[in-house]
């Protein structure tokens, strides 16, 4: 339900209420869209763009943005710190201003994503509880930004999460990975690492499930997470932490209680991605997904049974975008591209000046 | 005749066209750890002799050592891929810039623990496992009572530069081979242009550090907002020996990949010679840096070094990269 809803996004279209054929049409032409970026001065912004206006509204940060979520109603977005995270700004779409900052909690950073609960009376942002090493899922009013209270992520460094199905549940990318703010981008516990897939029920912040990668490739990072439009499956993107010339597999789908099914490409692909995969998104179709390798600077493209498609290269692309007619992917030079299903470019945009973040969404 | 010509022409061009990534690893990068792990071995030896039979002597020893294996980091700091990633060992080596002073901190909780019979400091903060924290024992004067943990970090300084140089060199699957024999059953590197993006991402990676972290952190915007302390290595008086050791390094990898592509293009010389002028530049310093950016004479010289720094890292990530064809990829320091 709730990604039904997020599917008809009216932001941008004036509030009108349009029957919900008509809106498939526009969003299918008029792609909104919603992506950090820094520019050469070093300055961070969130901006709001209209592809087919060519209009891009750049609201500034007050420090590097990572991840944004976009509230049911389409009348909110909420842009998440890069980790370490120090705040997470609420934007009102209709005035495209900020509405509230939200702060950490004492011994708490944020990781850089989190998504609204279907109702979108709440915020969901996954956090390090540093102090303990534990991680956790903060909870906030999106009327004011109030901090409500928080569950348990079931594992360390909670990196994307996601909300599946009865809309009471949270699925939880573990990353595994210790780090503490003193020491902002370094890895303290890589040789005992545990990452996992956790699903957890938002009322009681009990876990439901958990599901790890095989022992052999504990030092596979879950950070990024997509699910199927239908809520059926998640597809997983994942960061190898162990000596380079292994070649583990580095993206998997998770399906009801069976276990993480492990994907790699064909050999000489699986080594181009250099052990890196940066974001994942499914089409809106639910016919295939996408995941980014940045630092082999390429796309590759899988059936939803897991099978591998193809693969797209270009250079530093991390952001991936879901529309109902293909994806966008941006890059790291300031270019946005248009993919349609049948994986052809068919637009691009160039932004001199500025790189795109590693995420970002489309409505 | 002219089919002659064309064919010796191509020939010839092609065999200009030689990135010569075997010498690079031979004669530049493994002689740099092989450099690193000689000082570092040294280093635990005057560190075990200071704190043996200290004294004025052995002090001095011990500073010595240190700021042999500190610029001899210096020297092969610029490569930042390969064994030197694996389990976070260029951080352990040094953290910098520490901008939280994290390094202090935990060397302050470690020096406040009470003794256990064996120190592994390889288990310990990241932030006490290497030079930081080390020039804050060693500078300056080094203090008899941190003598456990100053040999505790010279010995783990030199496990890790074994230990890299061992990755590099030994083992099943030793780094060098995938370094040297780019091919498509490689599983690092299936082309040259893959190694050469490679090395590239390392020069911008390095020149970006250099300008910004390393001299407009401590630069400030003008002279009064000068931050001596955010110098790397001010304690130890090895800042610009540190900034001189990293651009030769950074001229070396050029000389061995980009310069013999680029083969007799004015600009692989145009290049070669900023290189050297910014060394030059370097040489010209009359004061540490932590001193120079507050003093109105020498402030200038850092300023022009700056900016020499930032037109060579233009025309190499610009001009020379479009000229080979490559182009630049996801930033080292970037990344989730």
């Amino acid at each position: 339900m709730a990604i039904n809803r997020r599917r008809f996004i009216q932001w941008g279209l004036g509030g009108l209420l349009l029957p919900t054929r008509q809106i498939i049409a526009s969003t299918q032409s008029t792609p909104h869209l919603f992506s950090c970026h820094t520019n050469q001065q070093h300055q961070h912004f969130v901006s709001l763009l209209d592809l087919t206006q060519k209009t891009c509204i750049d609201i500034p940060l007050p420090d590097r943005g990572h991840g944004v979520a976009l509230h049911p109603s389409g009348e909110q977005l909420a842009v998440f710190g890069r980790r370490p995270g120090w705040f997470v700004d609420l934007i009102n779409l209709e005035t495209q201003t900020l509405a509230y900052r939200i702060q950490p909690q004492a011994n708490r950073h944020y990781y850089g994503h989190g998504v609204f609960s279907a109702d979108g009376q709440y915020l969901f942002c996954s956090e390090n509880d540093y102090a303990n090493g534990v991680g956790m899922i903060g909870i906030y009013a999106t009327k004011n930004g109030d901090y409500l209270g928080e569950i348990p992520s079931h594992g360390i460094g909670p990196h994307e999460i996601g909300l599946i199905g009865d809309d009471n549940t949270l699925v939880v990318a573990n990353g595994g990975i210790h780090t503490h703010p003193d020491l902002p981008r370094i890895k303290t516990n890589l040789t005992t690492m545990a990452p996992n897939l956790a699903y957890v029920d938002i009322k009681s912040g009990g876990r439901m499930q958990r599901f790890e990668p095989p022992a052999k490739w504990r030092q596979l990072s879950i950070r990024h997470l997509a699910i199927a439009p239908d809520d059926d499956q998640i597809a997983i993107a994942m960061q190898y932490e162990g000596q380079a010339h292994h070649q583990p597999p580095l993206i998997a789908l998770q399906q009801g209680d069976q276990p993480l099914k492990l994907l790699s490409a064909p050999p000489n692909i699986q080594r181009k991605m250099r052990n890196y995969c940066g974001s994942v998104a499914f089409d809106k179709t639910g016919q295939y997904f996408a995941v980014s390798s940045p630092r082999g600077g390429l796309v590759t493209y899988w059936s939803t049974d897991g099978g591998y498609l193809r693969v797209q290269p270009h250079t530093d692309a991390c952001g991936l975008a879901a529309l109902t007619d293909g994806l966008l992917i941006s890059d790291g030079q300031g270019e946005l591209i248009k993919i349609n299903n049948k994986f052809q470019q068919t637009a691009s945009w160039h932004y001199a000046d500025r790189r795109w973040d590693n995420h970002m969404i489309a409505s | 005749m002219y089919k002659l010509l064309i064919a010796l022409t191509l020939f010839l061009s092609q065999t200009a066209l030689a990135y010569d990534f075997k010498a690079l690893a031979e004669q530049h990068i493994i002689p740099g750890y092989q450099q690193l792990a000689m000082h570092t071995d040294a280093l635990r030896h005057t560190a075990k002799t200071y704190c043996e039979s200290p004294s004025a002597t052995s002090a001095a020893h011990i500073q010595q050592g240190y700021i042999d294996a500190f610029l001899a980091w210096q020297s092969i700091q610029h490569i930042r891929f390969g064994p030197i990633q694996y389990l976070m060992r260029e951080h352990r080596f040094q953290l910098w810039p520490d901008k939280r002073s994290t390094v202090s901190k935990h060397l302050a909780q470690l020096l406040n623990e009470p003794e256990t019979a064996s120190l592994n400091i390889a288990r310990k903060s990241v932030a006490v496992q290497g030079f930081s924290a080390l020039e804050q024992l060693l500078f300056p004067q080094p203090r008899l009572e941190t003598c456990r943990v100053i040999n505790a970090i010279s010995i783990n300084l030199y496990q890790m530069a074994n230990a890299t140089l061992a990755d590099w060199t030994t083992g099943e699957a030793p780094f060098q081979q995938w370094f040297t024999q780019p091919n498509e059953n490689n599983p690092l590197y299936a082309t040259e242009t893959e190694l050469a993006g490679e090395i590239l991402n390392n020069l911008h990676t390095q020149f970006e550090i250099l300008i910004t972290q390393k001299l407009a952190r401590p630069l400030g915007k003008n002279q009064k907002k000068a931050r001596s302390k955010r110098a790397e290595g001010w304690r130890s008086g090895t800042s610009i020996t540190a900034l001189r050791r990293n651009i030769q390094a950074c001229q070396t990898l050029y000389q061995h990949t980009f310069a013999k592509e680029l083969g007799d293009q004015p600009i692989a010389q145009q290049i070669n010679d900023q290189f050297t002028q910014a060394i030059k530049l370097t040489g010209t310093l009359r004061l540490p840096l932590d001193q120079a950016v507050k003093n109105p004479q020498e402030r200038p010289k850092l300023i022009q070094l700056q900016t020499k720094l930032k037109q060579l890292h233009q025309l190499i990530k610009q001009e020379m990269a479009t000229i080979l064809n490559l182009s630049l990829g996801f930033n080292n320091l970037d990344g989730d």
